[in-house]
């Protein structure tokens, strides 16, 4: 245990239902129990990581933001496990900023790269296992027995000789003055009773009842609502507002200028929302006014052209190219994706003579609570960020846009607010997934074997806008995952070419891979085709017998029958890909091209190689979503700009799948037996170029622009 | 002050009546669970019964609700077919960010109102609501099962 931990060891303190402050109550952890009954309840043990109450109720402080993913659950199965506690006395609560909590791979606090399970896994096992060395001891000490004599199981701590057994709460006062262990012993594996178990997620009942509560739902008293509007074109300010219509409307408190844009305070969001649309606007648009998707599209295209960075040099490429008996080229194309998360964005704030709290969703608490302290002239802890549930993250919600406008006006009107974006705020201020444009070219021998690979991958960056720390040589490698074939081709040249166009950009739920996965598998696809070469056989040949992605591969093949007979004009197309830490997925996508072009997908086949699974349920769900996330981008997903200015606004133009759209998916779960990868975002990537590929064996048509379409070619 | 019968409670509000009804409920009656999601009636998240029946309350003015039984997912439960609904959202394991699903919950109570054992293409046609974490075949399956 770090020292920060002991900080964090409290004999005893006061359980108030959370990080609350001031008058506010975060109706937030305990789904099985009301705030209400929560409060005052007495914590007689806590470290930075669990509690355990008098009443034996465990309460487990989970580091990741909670975003539908369900690591608030995986990580309170954890803890359980390792502690020995009774599973119905198990709740969560989302961890307040603090250095303790920074991802161990990461050094800040954020959730995303589908590492919230497997990267915290260590950690919070250690800190189950010390508290309950703890627990032990104190009851050994009581019995005077020895502690090996005795184990912890179900809530109780068990003296096996006699039988004699003690509850959590009973000696946890005892448990906290004891030194916590650094090296506690971990259980053996084979004696886990949740972890791998398919147990029921802690928040869905609160979210079947619309109990759950999101920052948009979040109460403050006396509290006022935001609606804003920033400058339509990227990069623009307000220059001045014409208000007068808007301040006689009623409810209307205030007219305010926030970064890049303007607000409207009310006593009720619907007057605000109404006044805001009265404004009279004029703004700078800024060097960005032009900007439109052709152009951006010509750009991409133009810099596949130019030198840069090999990111996975292999051999000796051009004298490959030379030998090859046959060469094929492509140019693919993909567009800028929001993430159009349901609950649009929304924060709240309340400012107080120099501290500000924050009440938001947030995928990174610290960077929310760094930028409002900054924007409000104060020290960082001077700000306090409590996170509740977020509707949807999809990596959106690791920016402080939100909250930076809410503490803003929460100081200027001296009274909490809540800001509220609407749709078309939402979908026109995003932080996309870049568009780009790749250019690939293969090498086959004589006997069609893949001897010289090139992929020259033009996109912006996420990652340099946001994390430029994680930037490698000038590399965005988040942009680039799934850009460097899985295969074993001897002469491989991947170049990277850094291309910024004015569009704001962000991590995009399965980055690089979403747009990568479908260069290189649609690809792929061409050259088997090139060869003469069946696409599974011509896979297969690629991968060494006894590896994790032959089986993946064999194994969706057989689940999806491929090779066999199909119903009449049913085609398959297969592709695989491995997200970095992110699960190996195989896919066979089935679906059938009417004679007007109609595509109707009829099925999807999904083989997952997870390494290792906490809970398979949750584990399925979120492979289910990421397929769902996947095929939504490769039929609908398309931000276009025209004018510098986001041409789609709502769900109407920037569409999404539904209930009637969706395929037959099924899903299996691999367990290698490798380490725990993460597998919020495997599935997502597979979708496109399995999709793609079916639709070039059922139509001789090779779509190489996303969203996939037999009826035009897309733009950027 | 218009009277609003909600969850079988009445409840005056001050609003002017062409306010949506789904401010309504949130910010004057404080019933959050009801989701805003898109403003334009197109995903759902804001789906209440009106006498049984879904709507979109986003689009729907306080005026046209005064005068009939509004349900909200705060009251659903206390449906026959509202508690076999959100039950079989837990044995399905349905939401995930849970942030569509009250919507979902009440599209399907409308839809179980109006046809107790839909079939798949009911079903289909009957829940057009938007979900971005892609909780759908778990939503179909949540259905069949409470339709049972």
């Amino acid at each position: 245990m770090s020292a920060m931990d002991s900080q964090f060891q409290l004999r005893r303190r006061r359980f108030i239902g959370g990080a609350a402050a001031g008058a506010f109550m975060v109706a937030m952890p305990w789904p099985r129990q009301s705030s209400a009954a929560e409060a005052g309840r007495e914590t007689e043990f806590a470290t930075a990581w669990l509690r355990i109450g008098a009443d034996n109720k465990v309460t487990v402080i989970t580091p990741t933001a909670e975003v539908g993913q369900g690591t608030s659950t995986g990580h309170s199965q954890i803890v359980a496990d390792e502690l020995g506690a009774n599973w119905n006395d198990v709740g969560f609560e989302l961890a307040p900023v603090a250095d303790v909590y920074k991802s161990p791979i990461f050094g800040m606090m954020v959730t995303g790269a589908s590492a919230g399970l497997w990267s915290f896994l260590p950690v919070l096992r250690n800190a189950a296992a010390a508290a309950r060395t703890n627990l032990v001891a104190a009851a050994a000490k009581r019995w005077d027995v020895e502690p090996r004599s005795c184990i912890a199981r179900n809530g109780e701590v068990v003296h096996r000789a006699s039988g004699r057994s003690v509850t959590f709460g009973a000696v946890a006062v005892d448990a906290a003055r004891l030194p916590l262990p650094e090296a506690p012993i971990l259980k053996d594996p084979k004696d886990f009773s949740l972890i791998g178990k398919p147990v029921h997620r802690l928040d869905i009942p609160a979210k079947t009842r619309g109990e759950a509560v999101y920052a948009i739902d979040f109460k403050m008293p006396g509290m006022l609502y935001a609606a804003v509007m920033a400058c339509p074109v990227f990069g623009g300010k307000l220059v001045r507002v014409g208000d007068k219509a808007a301040r006689a409307m009623p409810g209307v408190r205030a007219v305010l200028p926030i970064p890049a844009g303007v607000a409207v305070v009310a006593e009720h969001f619907w007057q605000a929302q109404r006044a805001l649309q009265k404004l009279d606007v004029t703004w700078d648009y800024g060097p960005n006014s032009q900007l439109d998707s052709d152009a951006i599209r010509k750009t991409f295209r133009d810099a596949l052209k130019g030198a840069g960075p090999d990111v996975a040099p292999k051999g000796d490429v051009d004298a490959a190219f030379k030998a090859a008996h046959k060469v094929i080229a492509a140019t693919y194309e993909w567009p800028f994706l929001a993430h159009a998360t349901m609950e649009p964005m929304s924060a709240n704030a309340h400012y107080r003579s120099g501290t500000c709290d924050i009440w938001i969703g947030s995928q990174r608490p610290d960077l929310a609570r760094d930028e409002v302290a900054k924007a409000l002239g104060l020290a960082p802890q001077d700000v306090t960020v409590h996170n509740l549930y977020a509707g949807g993250g999809f990596g959106r919600r690791q920016h402080a846009d939100s909250a930076i406008q809410a503490a803003l006006l929460s100081k200027a009107v001296q009274a909490p607010i809540k800001v509220i974006w609407t749709r078309p705020e939402d979908v026109q201020h995003d932080f996309y997934r870049p568009a780009g444009a790749a250019y690939v070219r293969g090498g086959l021998d004589e006997k069609g074997a893949l001897i010289a690979f090139e992929n020259r991958v033009a996109a912006g960056s996420g990652l340099k806008a946001h994390y430029p720390m994680f930037m490698k040589d000038g590399i965005d490698e988040a942009s680039m995952y799934s850009a460097t074939p899985l295969y074993e081709i001897s002469n491989t040249r991947i170049v990277y070419k850094l291309t910024d166009v004015g569009v704001p950009l962000g991590m995009w739920r399965s980055v690089g891979t979403s747009h990568n996965a479908f260069v290189v598998e649609t690809f792929v696809d061409e050259l088997a085709a090139a060869a003469g070469i069946g696409p599974l056989e011509f896979r297969r040949a690629m991968l060494p017998e006894q590896s994790r992605d032959r089986k993946v591969l064999d194994l969706v093949a057989a689940k999806a029958g491929w090779g066999r007979p199909l119903p009449k004009g049913h085609f398959q197309g297969i592709a695989l890909d491995h997200k970095p830490r992110g699960s190996l997925v195989g896919m066979v996508t089935e679906i059938s091209v009417s004679a007007k072009d109609e595509l109707t997908v009829h099925r999807i086949v999904c083989v997952a190689d997870p390494g290792q699974v906490v809970n398979p349920n949750a584990c399925m769900a979120q492979i289910e979503g990421a397929i769902i996330w996947g095929l939504t981008a490769a039929l609908y997903g398309e931000i276009s700009l025209k004018g510098g200015r986001v041409a789609q606004s709502n769900f109407h133009d920037y569409r999404m799948l539904r209930l009637a759209d969706i395929p037959s998916i099924e899903v299996q779960i691999h367990e290698s037996g490798a380490d725990h990868e993460g597998i919020g975002e495997g599935s997502a990537g597979p979708v496109a170029p399995s999709l793609a590929n079916a639709i070039f064996a059922a139509t001789g048509k090779r779509l190489r622009t996303l969203p996939l379409s037999l009826s035009r070619r897309g733009g950027v | 002050m218009p009277i609003l019968k909600i969850n079988g409670r009445d409840l005056s509000v001050d609003a002017p009546e062409d306010v949506p009804l789904l401010w309504v409920l949130r910010d004057h009656l404080g019933l959050t669970g009801t989701k805003f999601g898109c403003g334009i009636a197109f995903c759902g998240a804001c789906t209440v019964h009106v006498d049984g029946r879904a709507v979109r309350s986003c689009s729907f003015p306080l005026s046209a609700a005064v005068g009939h039984a509004i349900t909200t997912i705060e009251g659903v439960g206390a449906t026959p077919i509202g508690a076999k609904l959100q039950a079989a959202w837990v044995s399905a394991q349905v939401p995930q960010c849970g942030y569509c699903q009250s919507g979902m919950i009440m599209a399907a109570a409308g839809l179980l109102n109006a046809l107790p054992s839909p079939s798949d293409e009911d079903i289909s046609r009957g829940i057009t609501n938007i979900c971005r974490c892609g909780t759908y075949t778990r939503v179909r399956t949540a259905i069949r099962e409470a339709a049972k």
